[in-house]
């Protein structure tokens, strides 16, 4: 892989020198933050007093908030990294490119369409297979305000795919970056990362800009046998490849009542982790650009008692293919009708290529006019299209065992389609009394290739004492069938079918919010689910899975001292396949997670973090043993203590070098890869940071 | 010939790049010759306060970018580290001919007292000065506007009541019985000089019966209300009995008070700018700690729901900071 020449170790060594060169001793005297905590209270309030911050307000959804200082604090650098500390939500890996998996609560399957990612409130799902993108590569952190996961359905108000949960990251807005920042990291596995931000006024307008890079080999844990294993070409044992070269860039542009916004995520010599085949795949590498941007009109006074919201977005997102994909190493054969087919000398190559675009335009209101009752309602369309295919097998019957181009010919594996949706909305919050608020949502979508869908949501709220609130929620959620189960073709095991409904889903809900002492938060919540025609290759797609289950997950934030905080969450699921009757498998039943922030000297903070990951059974059919518990403990030590202007860290991932796997998927002649996906080991980085 | 002329010429006349960049460092050079006699001529007015870490540094860097707007230009702020002497501060002092200095916080208090020449001083940052001698700006918000803050809020109430600790708070209760009057309210208060009598004058403000018109307001004093035990009990309590408490703390509105008003720092620096303008001019009697004025509302949403008090989403607007988050 290329290396950027400005990060490499002397530079880093230099930087540090000159820091402690040049840095002169900010006043840090606690005595005189004593006095300014007395007033405000604490530092995030000072945050949001002097304009830094916002307070955050939540939709009455059981939801988590992760903001910039939290993602600091846990030595996260990807947004994975942050969603697993969320309870009710587990990161597994899929073997192609250890993709993420986010799964809610139990609700895990390999392609994880049933998770609607927003970046700044706008969908980045993909029509392809309904995931962010199989070239994901991860997503860096330093440009994110904050993070906001939904558990459970929130169709009434997203639309598709909000069905198990909805992440929405926030990006930062000029003021909160104030000024510029660069910054440079080095870690394991090769590891490099830089960024830049800007934001303040440029001609009037306030500006936000972030660019940020990484250059990783990635980890390189091995793995013993692969799906080529058993015809005995198998490159197992051998290590996972998930290495990658990320650019993200971002600019927000907003005057008065207007913004403007684009970005690029470009991925490049993305790696194929465990193999596009599930077998080992060392020189395929893969590549995307995803453009986006977006032009919003927000009037909150447009009228007396409207508040107005108009949103025109764009999203353009690829999946190419740089270096041909082996799907099964040289020698290997694929399986025929009547007799196995080849040996392929050069291996099994397939490079399918996908281009989509989108566009989505919608106007809300939200009206006050009416005593007790705040209504908000809306209209959109989205207009969504593949409009680029390309496709390249030594396997197509149109000229077997040669690498062929089969783009635009019946042998491709997808058509060229479009997909277009209009919807509306209308919900109410109906303050019944002192104490007691009612929401109450609708959302009609009409599809041109599936139809239409209702989904409704109802929340009570109950301000039951000023330290205890109670909510009761119902929803109703649907997961539009993606193009590849509504039209792969070519494909043996995985063939769409044109009349698929939308998976639904009903979920129960009941939330506490306790605040028994000024320095202790307790959350609890307690759900049930139902889930309904789940899309399944049989080998073609069809409406046949019914998935049912139920948990809870507790929260505790205590802040123990002005300069100690412990927070934590314990997440169970128990969830069961209709279809079996049997455990649905691979998601963690139990989840504990417990976090630590102490500020041992002033300006010097010390967080460690404990993850535990239990309880994962096999699906139905699957032979092996349980997959075995792990726990991984990570530490960050980070100081600003020197100047206001520098900051550095450094942070030990899986400090205890624990082992620690994700489960591999069962097949119809058992596990492709029996030993399951590794994690990675024990790694470390170093961090090094300036504003003005 | 002409042209071969002309070319000769040129090389002469036309300004290399070399020279016109040496023509540039020379015009630099020359100002900064000049510039300190200019600049010493004008009298000006110093900002000192200490260099905090994030996000305490922004409460002084936004009351010093506040009177730097004001005094348009002739402001300079002096850091304090931990390790600066009072000799650095006068050669900086007498230097840049400062004839007013802007205290802030009780770092700058200490220091404005190492100072060897007879400035006037004007000082802020702090709810109250350890010396009697500074006039300033408060941190306290005004209780002249949190008493019309809180009719705006419920015009029903007739009374506040206070409990405090003379020896932190007398400056401003005594201002505050006057506001009080103007606001059509009766203020009670209750001096205190422990949190363990502050708890039983508490006990017995909610046992009594006629408290329903009354609002408690909590001054800006942690000896006689802390956040672990008096804050919680207090908050109970007017829950239970519908009493609206307010104060000076953004975060006692986080906890489940109605509303506090606390410092725009900015407008608050603008504020002391147009004190140090009329302190460079001789015209300023300002010699005693007054209230800030100016200021931003902190807004708790359930707890206004609770008590019934109506708003629309247009008065919401008027609110700086809305709690909780649901």
């Amino acid at each position: 892989m290329k290396h950027f020449i400005f990060l490499n170790y002397k530079f880093i060594l230099l930087n540090l020198i000159f820091i402690f060169c040049v840095s002169t001793n900010a006043y840090s005297d606690f005595d005189e933050e004593e006095a300014l905590i007395e007033l405000y209270g604490d530092e995030e309030i000072i945050s949001i007093a002097t304009g830094s911050a916002q307070p955050i307000s939540r939709a009455p959804a059981v939801a988590s908030v992760i903001t910039a200082k939290d993602i600091k604090e846990m030595g996260a650098t990807d947004i994975d990294e942050v969603l697993e500390t969320v309870p009710g939500l587990h990161v597994a890996r899929r073997a192609a490119g250890y993709t993420p998996i986010y799964t809610f609560r139990g609700v895990f399957t390999t392609e994880n369409p049933q998770v609607l990612m927003l970046v700044n409130g706008i969908s980045i799902n993909n029509l392809f297979v309904g995931d962010r993108s199989q070239v994901w590569g991860g997503m860096p952190v330093e440009a994110i305000s904050r993070i906001e996961v939904i558990r459970g359905p929130g169709s009434a108000v997203y639309g598709a795919d909000a069905f198990a949960g909805v992440i929405n990251i926030i990006t930062k807005e000029a003021a909160e970056i104030d000024g510029f920042e660069f910054g440079s990291r080095l870690g394991s596995f090769d590891t490099r990362d830089a960024w830049a931000l800007y934001g303040g006024e440029v001609g009037g307008f306030d500006v936000a800009f972030s660019a940020e890079f990484r250059d990783t080999d990635g980890q390189d844990e091995d793995i013993n046998a692969d799906a080529a294993t058993i015809q005995g070409t198998s490159l197992a044992p051998g290590s996972v490849n998930t290495g990658t070269q990320n650019f993200d860039t971002r600019l927000s542009i907003t005057k008065n009542n207007w913004k403007f916004r684009a970005g690029l995520q470009k991925r490049q010599n993305f790696e194929t982790g465990a193999g596009v085949g599930e077998a080992l795949d060392p020189n395929g590498e893969l590549e995307s650009d995803r453009w986006n941007a977006d032009l919003t009109y927000h009037n909150p006074t447009i009228r007396k008692d409207l508040d107005l919201t108009a949103q025109v977005s764009f999203l353009n997102t690829s999946q190419e293919v740089s270096e041909d994909i082996l799907l099964s190493p040289p020698g290997s054969f694929l399986p025929g009708p009547i007799v196995p087919l080849g040996p392929f000398p050069e291996g099994v190559i397939g490079n399918p290529e996908v281009w989509e675009r989108h566009w989505r335009y919608n106007i809300t209101g939200v009206f006050t006019g009416f005593n007790n009752h705040t209504i908000r309602s809306g209209i959109g369309y989205t207009h969504q299209e593949v409009y680029r295919v390309e496709d390249e097998r030594n396997f197509s019957p149109l000229n077997f065992g040669v690498l062929t181009d089969v783009s635009d010919t019946p042998f491709a594996f997808l058509p060229e389609k479009h997909r277009n949706n209009s919807f509306a909305f209308l919900q109410d919050v109906w303050q019944i009394s002192n104490d007691w608020e009612l929401t109450a949502g609708l959302r009609y979508d009409d599809y041109n290739d599936f139809g239409d869908t209702w989904n409704p949501r109802a929340a009570l709220v109950w301000a039951a004492r000023h330290d205890l609130t109670a909510k009761l929620l119902y929803g109703e959620a649907f997961r539009a069938p993606s193009f590849a189960e509504f039209r792969n073709q070519n494909n043996p095991v995985a063939i769409g079918n044109d009349d698929l409904d939308p998976e639904e889903i009903e979920t129960l809900e009941l939330a506490f919010d306790y605040r028994p002492k000024d320095n202790l938060k307790l959350g609890l919540n307690l759900f049930r689910y139902k889930w309904d025609d789940i899309i399944r290759f049989t080998p073609v797609a069809q409406n046949v899975g019914e998935q049912e289950g139920y948990g809870f997950e507790f929260e505790f934030d205590w802040k123990v001292s002005r300069t100690l905080k412990i927070l934590g969450n314990f997440a169970h699921q128990n969830s069961e396949d209709e279809t079996t009757d049997e455990d649905a498998g691979n998601a963690p039943e139990n989840q504990f997670y417990v976090r630590t922030d102490w500020e041992f000297k002033p300006g010097w903070h010390l967080s460690p973090q404990w993850n535990f990951v239990m309880d994962r059974n096999r699906v139905d059919g699957d032979a092996r043993d349980d997959i075995d518990d792990y726990d991984i403990f990570d530490v960050t030590l980070r100081t600003n203590a020197f100047s206001n202007r520098w900051e550095l860290a450094v942070s030990a991932r899986n400090l205890f070098n624990k082992r620690a796997f994700e489960p591999s998927q069962n097949g119809a002649f058992g596990a492709a890869i029996p030993g399951d996906l590794p994690l990675a080991r024990r790694s470390v980085w170093g961090e090094l940071r300036f504003n003005y | 010939m002409i042209i071969e002329l002309n070319k000769h010429l040129s090389s002469h006349l036309i300004i290399s790049p070399y020279s016109l960049r040496k023509a540039v460092w020379g015009l630099l050079a020359f100002l900064i010759f000049i510039s300190p006699p200019i600049f010493a001529v004008t009298p000006s007015v110093a900002v000192i306060y200490p260099e905090l870490r994030a996000p305490y540094n922004k409460i002084y860097d936004d009351i010093a970018t506040g009177v730097e707007t004001k005094v348009n230009g002739r402001a300079f702020r002096f850091k304090l580290t931990k390790n600066f002497s009072a000799k650095q501060l006068n050669d900086w002092v007498a230097r840049n001919n400062i004839k007013v200095c802007v205290a802030l916080g009780k770092g700058g208090e200490k220091a404005i007292g190492q100072l060897t020449n007879d400035i006037p001083v004007l000082l802020s940052g702090v709810i109250k000065p350890k010396s009697p001698i500074y006039g300033g700006i408060s941190l306290a918000a005004s209780p002249k506007k949190l008493f019309a803050e809180l009719k705006k809020q419920n015009s029903k109430i007739k009374q506040v009541i206070v409990v405090y600790n003379p020896k932190k708070s007398e400056w401003l209760v005594r201002q505050a019985q006057s506001d009080a009057v103007q606001n059509n309210l009766q203020l009670v208060t209750y001096m205190t000089s422990s949190l363990s009598e502050s708890a039983k004058i508490y006990r017995d403000i909610f046992s009594r019966s006629d408290i329903t018109n009354s609002a408690i307001w909590l001054p800006p004093d942690t000896t006689s209300v802390d956040n672990r035990t008096i804050l919680s009990f207090i908050l109970e309590q007017s829950w239970a009995k519908n009493v609206t408490v307010f104060s000076s703390s953004p975060a006692h509105v986080n906890k489940g008070v109605l509303f506090a008003m606390y410092a725009d720092n900015k407008k608050l620096g603008e504020s002391l700018g147009a004190y140090a303008l009329d302190k460079l001019n001789g015209r300023s009697k300002l010699t005693k700690m007054i209230p800030v004025e100016d200021l931003k509302i902190a807004f708790n949403k359930r707890t206004a729901e609770h008590l019934g008090i109506k708003f629309r989403s247009d008065d919401l607007r008027r609110y700086d900071a809305v709690f909780p988050s649901k």
